[in-house]
């Protein structure tokens, strides 16, 4: 069911979230970039706010209107709340006679994500099956997945660097939220919003939200058609999985590897990368000993060693493993990509390496 | 899969014996026994130190002692090597795959050890002796440096000595005193009558797992009949981290036991 | 065919070889036996034999700092000498670790008979060069010292 809400309709969402005990988790502007931080209510969104994205290139602009949510993808992604960067597995302190082992507490916290696109709803989705769904499951992703409540947005505003489209995540958010608004600015600023669970639908009883009208589903329709004509690249119209495993020696690699810095920017910026290591602490007396895991990168010289040195001594293997494992091992793994078209990695990319750029390189000289 | 697979279960170190200078073999004693299959492996847990993964080395049939043939390389293992009979420590385990000694029952077997890859062949080894006539032929190859580097010299004399296996060492060098013969492991296999539906286990250096794969391959044994052990460096050991990544597998739930033709390609391709 | 024929035609390093061109290399060949320790050649001989080994095992050997260090053993159904084509001083010694018995076959004698028959010449170097071939990237393999 689809109904229509204006800016207090919003508002009082936001409210009824916070009343419910809710942390509200969502996109706010600080030191010129939007990032995701707690949210005390609607005032909090960046209003007006747009960005401008490119290869190695982000800036916050003016939009001269009062839209909450005109904007792409912010440099943190909901993937910190989830999968967090660092993370207490287990403590274990020396006994009388042996080792004493005990799991960390994993309070229930109830998390609202305000504002998540659809890119980033399937990235929770990717990274549910990686860490939550498999034969072993992360305790700590599977407590904290819990008890999130999902207000998605359709987007409207694609930066420079989105290829949703080209990955089949977007505009519109596929499911995966409890409720998704698109925001609507012509003709009287109102949020078309779908409902897509049960508790997604008890929130909308609480505002005031009437069946949207035909003019209005029109609108919203209009809004993630236009967000949808205006991506600014898009992967290789090939399997992707076949087309990297297949070319594996391409030259190509070697040209990207002499632009990369292996600085690890990509994989920070990532909504689906997971790589972690876990490191080993102990306390003065050497009693009680820490097992903590922390967000790794393929991109490091140690991720990859073992006895005799690195499997991947060269920048151009590491370059490699991280976008044949991006788009193309990740489907033998999960069944599913691993790249979701929101484009950070590019804009976050220090010299602009762009993977769509890269993908359609090797597609178009196969055989070189 | 509700218990956090994060937390180690505290083990007592039973027994430590030296075999070789920088190897020795660790027991436990699990009174419940610590099933596990032939092939597969524990990450071991030193308090404060580290984590490190180590194949299991003992017999499956007898649980109740989990054995490890440990060499002392990098920084948990030298530790490893200092630590004295009932110091606790973590084990998270057993994980990953298995040799296919089910698979090869009604086969010949043909095991290709090199150095410290007898470990984790040992519990295979003691599976089909253990369970012989379900066998055919079975024949253990091991290559090591040089004789002093003989991995379980005694059990491996006490093997050769039975009348229903065929045994060979070899050593890449040796000085006065050594009667056998000296060369790469491929050079037993000149020796060796090959049939296509051999199944053949190999576990050692990677570079002496790919020279042998190509040998068998090339006398008419089939990729689909060679069983790899591989490594790569590991974290979790339960496929969340990603370190050990060999390009769609994940070397320890997919391995570290692989079927060659699911992985020769793979070898081929330089830092993959 | 006498019996040095029927011995040189069933080592497996002239299996295949016809008859004629086996008989041909008879007047090449002495069946040789080495007692345990003795050298089939030292480094710095000439080599000017190469031996097919019928029984025992041969250990090549290397001096280092005084030390014999054997590098490689060759058993039964084996060839040594395979530096046939480029007369030179051995690097090696090869001594007999047990009793050995082997086929001496003198390499001049072997080089004019190749070069009187080329079929047989060509059959002769094929086979060296395979040998070769499987002696060096065995070598190499041995070389990476793996198990450090």
């Amino acid at each position: 069911m689809t109904h229509t809400i204006d800016r207090d309709g919003l508002a009082g969402l936001l409210d009824a979230l916070i009343a419910d005990g809710y942390e509200l988790l969502g996109p706010r502007v600080h030191e010129g970039a939007i990032v995701l931080d707690h949210l005390q209510g609607l005032e909090d969104l960046p209003c007006g706010v747009g960005d401008e994205q490119g290869p190695g290139h982000y800036r916050l602009r003016e939009r001269g209107d009062r839209a909450l949510f005109g904007y792409a993808a912010s440099p943190h992604t909901f993937k910190r709340e989830l999968f967090a960067p660092r993370v207490e597995l287990v403590q274990i302190r020396r006994t009388a006679n042996g080792l004493a082992v005990t799991a960390p507490p994993r309070p229930a916290r109830k998390r609202a994500f305000i504002g998540i696109r659809g890119c980033e709803i399937a990235a929770i989705g990717v990274q549910d099956r990686v860490l939550r769904d498999g034969p072993y499951a992360d305790a700590d992703y599977r407590a904290r997945r819990e008890q999130v409540f999902v207000l998605a947005v359709h987007c409207g505003s694609p930066a420079g660097t989105c290829f949703c489209v080209s990955m089949d995540t977007g505009p519109r958010a596929r499911g995966g939220f409890d409720l998704a608004l698109t925001e609507i600015l012509d003709g009287g600023h109102r949020f078309v919003i779908d409902v897509g669970s049960e508790p997604g639908r008890a929130l909308l009883e609480r505002v005031t939200a009437p069946p949207a009208t035909p003019d209005d589903l029109a609108a919203a329709e209009q809004v993630t058609e236009e967000a949808a004509r205006r991506m600014g690249r898009a992967m290789p119209p090939t399997n992707l999985r076949d087309l990297l495993m297949a070319n594996l020696e391409h030259p190509r690699w070697q040209q990207v590897a002499d632009r990369c810095l292996g600085c690890a920017n990509c994989t920070l910026a990532c909504p689906t990368c997971f790589c972690s290591n876990i490191e080993d602490t102990t306390d003065l007396s050497g009693e009680v000993s820490l097992r903590t895991r922390r967000w790794d990168s393929c991109f490091t010289s140690e991720h990859a060693y073992v006895h005799g040195g690195s499997v991947r001594p060269s920048l151009r293997a590491r370059y490699r493993q991280w976008l044949t494992h991006k788009v193309a091992t990740w489907h033998d793994q999960f069944g599913v990509s691993g790249c979701v078209g929101c484009g950070r990695c590019i804009t976050w990319c220090p010299v602009g390496i762009d993977i769509t750029e890269e993908c359609n390189a090797i597609h178009d000289t196969i055989g070189s | 899969m509700i218990a956090d697979p994060y937390l180690p279960q505290p083990l007592v170190l039973a027994h430590a014996i030296r075999e070789l200078p920088d190897v020795f073999t660790w027991t436990f004693e699990v009174p419940g026994g610590f099933a596990f299959k032939p092939g597969q492996f524990n990450m071991l847990y030193v308090h404060g130190v580290g984590e490190v993964p180590i194949s299991i080395s003992g017999d499956p049939a007898r649980p109740e002692r989990l054995v490890h043939t440990i060499r002392a390389v990098g920084n948990v293992t030298r530790v490893m090597d200092r630590l004295s009979v009932g110091t606790a420590l973590g084990v998270r385990g057993p994980y990953g795959s298995a040799w296919p000694v089910e698979e090869a029952r009604g086969r010949d077997v043909l095991v290709i050890a090199g150095g410290l890859g007898l470990a984790p062949l040992r519990p295979a080894i003691l599976h089909v002796l253990a369970n012989r006539a379900e066998y055919g032929r079975v024949v253990i190859l091991y290559g090591a440096r040089t004789p002093a580097d003989l991995l379980f010299r005694d059990e491996l004399e006490r093997w050769r000595g039975r009348f229903d296996l065929r045994l060979e060492a070899i050593v890449d060098r040796a000085g006065p005193g050594w009667f056998g013969p000296v060369g790469v492991v491929p050079r037993l296999l000149d020796d060796v009558p090959l049939e296509p539906d051999d199944a053949v286990f190999v576990c050692g250096p990677e570079v002496m797992m790919r020279f042998v794969a190509r040998e068998l391959e090339r006398r008419g044994v089939p990729r689909q009949a060679i069983w790899l052990s591989m490594e790569r460096s590991m974290k979790c050991g339960i496929g969340l981290c990603g370190h050990c990544q060999l390009a769609g597998s994940f070397v320890c739930k997919d391995g570290p036991v692989f079927r060659f033709d699911r992985i020769a390609p793979l070898l081929a391709v330089r830092e993959l | 065919m006498d019996d040095l024929g029927r011995i040189l035609k069933s080592h497996p390093f002239l299996a295949d070889l016809e008859s004629s061109q086996v008989g041909f290399l008879i007047g090449c060949t002495k069946n040789l036996r080495f007692r345990a320790g003795e050298y089939l050649f030292r480094e710095g001989d000439q080599e000017d034999t190469m031996f097919l080994i019928r029984q025992g095992t041969v250990a090549i050997e290397m001096v280092r700092g005084g030390e014999p260090v054997c590098v490689e053993t060759i058993g039964a159904g084996d060839v040594l000498g395979v530096s046939l084509l480029i007369p030179s001083k051995s690097h090696l010694d090869c001594r007999a670790r047990e009793t050995v018995i082997a086929l001496a076959i003198d390499n001049r004698c072997l080089h004019d008979k190749m070069d009187a028959d080329p079929r047989l010449g060509y059959a002769i170097a094929m086979r060296l060069l395979a040998r070769t071939y499987d002696r060096l990237s065995r070598a190499r393999l041995q070389n990476l010292d793996v198990y450090r």
